[in-house]
């Protein structure tokens, strides 16, 4: 490369595409009734979760973090209990006689940031470790490889039993079980991603214009193995969703009063012949989300590998 | 068999030998994050959550405990390789036999149904695929979409609540009619024991119980499954080798059930082995579900009782099995692809 | 007639919108002829093979009348279409790498194809005779040790071998049509010769029609009759391949011929013709051609010349008209 001024050229021309990329990646998403349908679950619940997330962090239980509810979510009304879906309690209420449409929303934040803080952390872990035995290659690789096998080979659910026992079955300790079970899967596809553009021109532009590593590493190796790897995490927060969920049932990593659909689900179980509503709710709240975001990762998926238009 | 795809399954069996390595390590070390000192060791090993200090210390003096970290790592893997996972302080017998007691009866009904979803799955996912963006696609989309998304639990109760109690098909809960004498344990299988000792009310007692969970595991992985066969046909079906096969003459049916689902399932391979892994996952709710008393419900009890040997150790014998099932996933690609016997 | 081509349309419907990529396309193909089709890339050249083999991938939609051996294919199902391909119409795909059946053997591949032949022809033939004809094939091609190819699989073959497997093929089904779609680019000069010298062979002795497609105006010169100038999707030039080599008339075909790095004049600069293809989102308004025409006027800019004949020839510039 005898001409100076070329990477730079072609490092200007990648920022250029990527701005453009995100628009027209939009206007493909829309086009798919299937993906407006899930995007507007996923808008949905990821809006309503910041709002009410955002009144119950400063908030807690009471004034105005219940205040965007049909009713107090915690307000016990025992002749009420187990009450079938009437128009004021549209989907029934619970045996406390608490109102199940309101506890499933104020549930849904945590779930919201459960799901979002362990696939985000997996794609930190993930993509670090994946990038770097993929850029490194040989030895490194090697070891971060077996490594990575290694904990895909733990069946998630009971390792992370297993951790959020030892870590006292604390909503952190659950979190901190859940990344270590999710990150693997990253790391395989930042190492594939890597491999792939890691001799493409502009890196080797970037390299030979004396870039720094760290924003090589970043900028170059790590954005740039991206794009098929959030389809694929667009997916997997319904997967955290379900993980969590099943923990719940098994009473792992929630404070007793609070509601998170997956234990809202779990505790109705065992009144389903007699109240099916308390379970079958928080349980398709569930369903809908998950589907929600699988719709919204099936679509990027066809986007990236161009399978859209037929 | 070549020489090359022997040397290609020696080298896999060397990389599984690592890996579960790297695993035990991992365990070791979590193990002494959490307990950082020879009492708080002995309280996990022991197994008893409430002894004494004076018990737990002299628990620690007799296990090794306070001596050097290398030493320990070093018994711990040996011991695991000897089986050796300490004694199940409730039930007061060692954790490996136990294991031996437990796993069989869920790998017999989880195996059923993943054979079973494996089977459906290729068939659906290849049907859609032949099929795509048309309303039997879609069919096939919908409800593999809301079996896979919905908790495995509620998946389960609802199964047994319209199934077992409603209908009263089939009985909810219990691995067999607890009236019933169990045949002496030869090989370790409850079906195959039944089957040795020819007690067939015993056997299809274990049957008719064991429908309901093996559904269960079936519609957990299907969805899975279905929906992989399906992207991957997809990306067969518009390779040019397809292309061709149907250029030469050979009918569409025919190029997409052997050329293209042969193809597409060289890459399902490793994904059916993860989907073991989560399908022994979903058997630890399914099994509390539906009171079944396999590997799933050891788990639960463990965890209910703090019993940290029967965790460790199951953790260590399902990764194991999973590891096993990868060498084999390995070994079938490298049989299956034969590109791959080139690496 | 073999092939009959009356008012071909074909449209892609992407995402980026619905283009035409070919437009009112008129051909006919006698048995025994052989036609190339030049052009330059992107100009639709693969897009009318497949049209012909009726493998346009779900996006593309054809209308119009392809008549092949007297049937109408584009109101067949895929059913009565399979029943044509392989032994009616074979196409050799473009880019043929990744053409073959990665876990099947060679062998198997090919034996596949003379099987179809033969349950077509209800010819019976055992396993011996078939195994010799495939080795017969593939020495024609000359390609080496052809028992030993038949045992490998195609990842271990070099890509020029590929190449030669697929035209193998297509000597084993024998079709009436035969669609090359460049399939010469992944061989050296000589064997690329001696696989030119083998297609013309064919065409004398057995008949076989063949639809060349390159952009190597020297290829289609040495091997076919008439010769198709296609830009934009458009015929602009039809007739004998040596009148139109020798005497173009369309100035696009001059600029061809031009380009040829050993065309006489000008010897030592290479000429290329000015100017790019047009997308088809964004078609110039007059004669496609227009924008890098050096003989452009008003009329070409407004209006789209039709094709007309002239000497036996077709073409479609306002300079003849
Ligand atoms: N599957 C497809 N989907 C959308 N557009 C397509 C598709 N295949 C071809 N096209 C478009 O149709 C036009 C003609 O393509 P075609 O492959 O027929 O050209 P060609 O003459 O064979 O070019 P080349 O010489 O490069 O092979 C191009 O603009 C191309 O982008
Ligand atoms: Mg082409």
């Amino acid at each position: 490369m005898t001409d100076a001024s070329l990477p730079a050229q072609m490092i200007r021309k990648e920022k250029v595409k990527k701005s453009n990329r995100l628009i027209e990646y939009i206007k493909l998403m829309i086009k798919d009734p299937s993906a407006i349908l899930g995007l507007i679950i996923v808008v949905a619940f990821l809006g309503w979760s910041l709002i009410q997330g955002t009144l119950e962090l400063f908030f807690g239980t009471t004034g105005p973090a219940i205040a965007l509810l049909p009713h107090d979510p915690f307000s016990y009304n025992l002749p009420m209990h187990l009450h079938p879906p009437t128009l004021t309690y549209i989907f029934g209420t619970n045996t406390y006689g608490e109102d199940i449409w309101s506890r499933m929303l104020y549930a849904m934040p945590r779930d919201a940031f459960i799901s979002i803080l362990v696939v985000l952390s997996a794609i930190l872990i993930g993509g670090i470790l994946g990038v770097f035995a993929g850029y490194r290659g040989k030895f490194t690789d090697e070891t971060v490889m077996r490594i990575t096998d290694a904990f895909l080979s733990l069946p998630a659910l009971v390792l992370v039993i297993a951790l959020s026992v030892m870590f006292d079955e604390t909503l952190s300790g659950v979190i901190l079980a859940l990344v270590i079970i999710w990150w693997p899967i990253y790391a395989r596809f930042f190492r594939a991603q890597t491999l792939r553009i890691k001799n493409l021109d502009y890196v080797q532009a970037a390299k030979l214009n004396n870039v720094s590593f760290t924003r090589l590493f970043f900028r170059y190796l790590f954005m740039n193995s991206l794009d098929p790897i959030i389809a694929y995490a667009a997916l997997d927060f319904g997967n955290v969703i379900l993980t969590y969920s099943t923990l719940a049932f098994l009473g792992i990593g929630l404070e007793p009063p609070i509601p998170e659909l997956g234990s809202m689900a779990s505790n109705g179980v065992g009144t389903l012949p007699t109240g099916w509503w308390y379970a079958i709710f928080p349980g398709l709240a569930i369903l809908v989300i998950v589907i929600g975001f699988v719709l919204v990762g099936d679509r990027m998926q066809d986007i990236i590998s161009n399978r859209i238009n037929y | 068999m070549d020489s090359r795809t022997i040397a290609f399954i020696i080298r896999r069996a060397i990389y599984a030998v690592f890996t579960l390595l790297i695993l035990i390590v991992f365990i070791f070390v979590l193990i002494h994050v959490i307990a950082p000192n020879p009492i708080s060791l002995a309280k996990i090993y022991s197994g008893v959550p409430h002894g004494s200090l004076t018990f737990y210390a002299a628990y620690a003096k007799t296990h090794g405990l306070d001596a050097p970290v290398y030493v320990q790592i070093f018994t711990y893997i040996i011991n695991i390789f000897k089986g050796n996972f300490g004694i199940d302080p409730i039930k007061d017998q060692p954790v490996i036999t136990l294991i031996g007691k437990y796993l069989p009866r869920t790998l017999e009904f989880v195996l059923t149904g993943i054979v079973i979803s494996i089977i459906l799955g290729l068939y659906t996912g290849a049907y859609a695929a032949a099929r795509r963006r048309k309303p039997a696609d879609n069919t096939v989309k919908g409800f593999y979409l809301a079996t896979w998304s919905m908790p495995t639990f509620l998946l389960a109760a609802v199964l047994q609540l319209v199934i077992a109690y409603d209908l009263r098909l089939l009985p909810a809960i219990n691995m067999v009619d607890p009236t019933l004498r169990a045949p002496p344990d030869v090989l370790a299988f409850p079906i195959l024991n039944a089957l040795w000792a020819r007690d067939w009310p015993y056997l299809i007692s274990l049957i008719h119980h064991m429908i309901l969970p093996t559904l269960a595991i079936a519609l957990l992985s299907f969805g899975i499954i279905t929906r992989l066969t399906r992207s991957t046909m997809l990306d067969v079906m518009e390779t040019d080798y397809f292309r061709l096969t149907l250029m030469k003459g050979v009918p569409r049916n025919k190029a997409i059930y052997s050329v293209a689902l042969r193809n597409a399932s060289i890459p399902l391979v490793t994904y059916i082995v993860l989907d073991l892994a989560f399908s022994v996952a979903g058997a630890v709710v399914i099994e509390e579900i539906f009171s079944y008393h396999g590997i799933g419900y050891y788990i639960v009890q463990a965890i209910y009782n703090l019993d940290y040997p029967a965790i460790l150790g199951t953790t260590i014998i399902i990764a194991l099995t999973i590891i096993v099932a990868n060498l084999i996933a390995d070994i079938l690609y490298g049989v299956l692809d034969p590109r791959v016997r080139l690496e | 007639m073999l092939l009959s081509i009356k008012n071909l349309n074909v449209s892609y419907n992407t995402v980026a919108g619905k283009y035409k990529v070919i437009d009112n396309l008129n051909l006919d193909v006698e048995e025994g002829e052989l036609v190339s089709l030049v052009g330059e890339s992107a100009s639709g050249k693969s897009t009318l093979g497949q049209v012909i083999s009726r493998m346009l991938p779900p996006v593309g939609i054809a209308t119009g009348e392809v008549t092949l051996d007297s049937v109408n294919i584009l109101k067949l199902s895929e059913k009565e279409m399979t029943k044509l391909r392989g032994t009616t119409v074979f196409m050799i795909f473009q880019n043929p790498l990744n053409s073959l059946n990665p876990v099947k053997r060679v062998g198997t591949q090919l034996l596949e194809a003379l099987f179809i032949r033969n349950e077509r022809t209800r010819h019976q033939m055992t396993e011996d005779d078939a195994r010799k004809e495939v080795i017969e094939a593939m020495t024609s091609l000359r390609l080496p040790d052809p028992e030993k190819i038949m045992l490998r699989y195609p990842h271990e073959l070099s890509g020029g071998q590929v190449q030669r497997v697929v035209i193998c093929m297509a000597l084993l089904l024998r079709p009436k049509l035969l669609i090359a779609d460049e399939p010469t680019t992944a061989l050296d000069v000589t064997i690329q010769a001696q696989v030119i010298k083998l297609l013309r062979d064919l065409n004398k002795q057995t008949g076989l029609s063949i639809i060349f497609i390159t952009h190597d105006i020297g290829l289609a010169y040495v091997l076919s009759n008439r010769m198709l100038v296609f830009y934009a999707g458009r015929v602009m030039e039809l007739g004998k391949t040596t009148d139109l080599v020798k005497k173009p008339m369309h100035p696009y075909t001059s600029g061809l011929i031009a380009s040829i790095p050993s065309a006489p004049k000008d010897s030592g600069r290479l000429y290329s013709i000015p100017g790019s293809p047009p997308s088809y989102l964004d078609l110039p308004n007059g004669c496609k051609f227009s924008p890098r025409c050096k003989f452009v006027f008003n009329k070409c800019l407004n209006e789209e010349p039709n094709a007309i004949v002239t000497n036996g020839r077709e073409i479609r510039c306002w300079l003849y008209e």
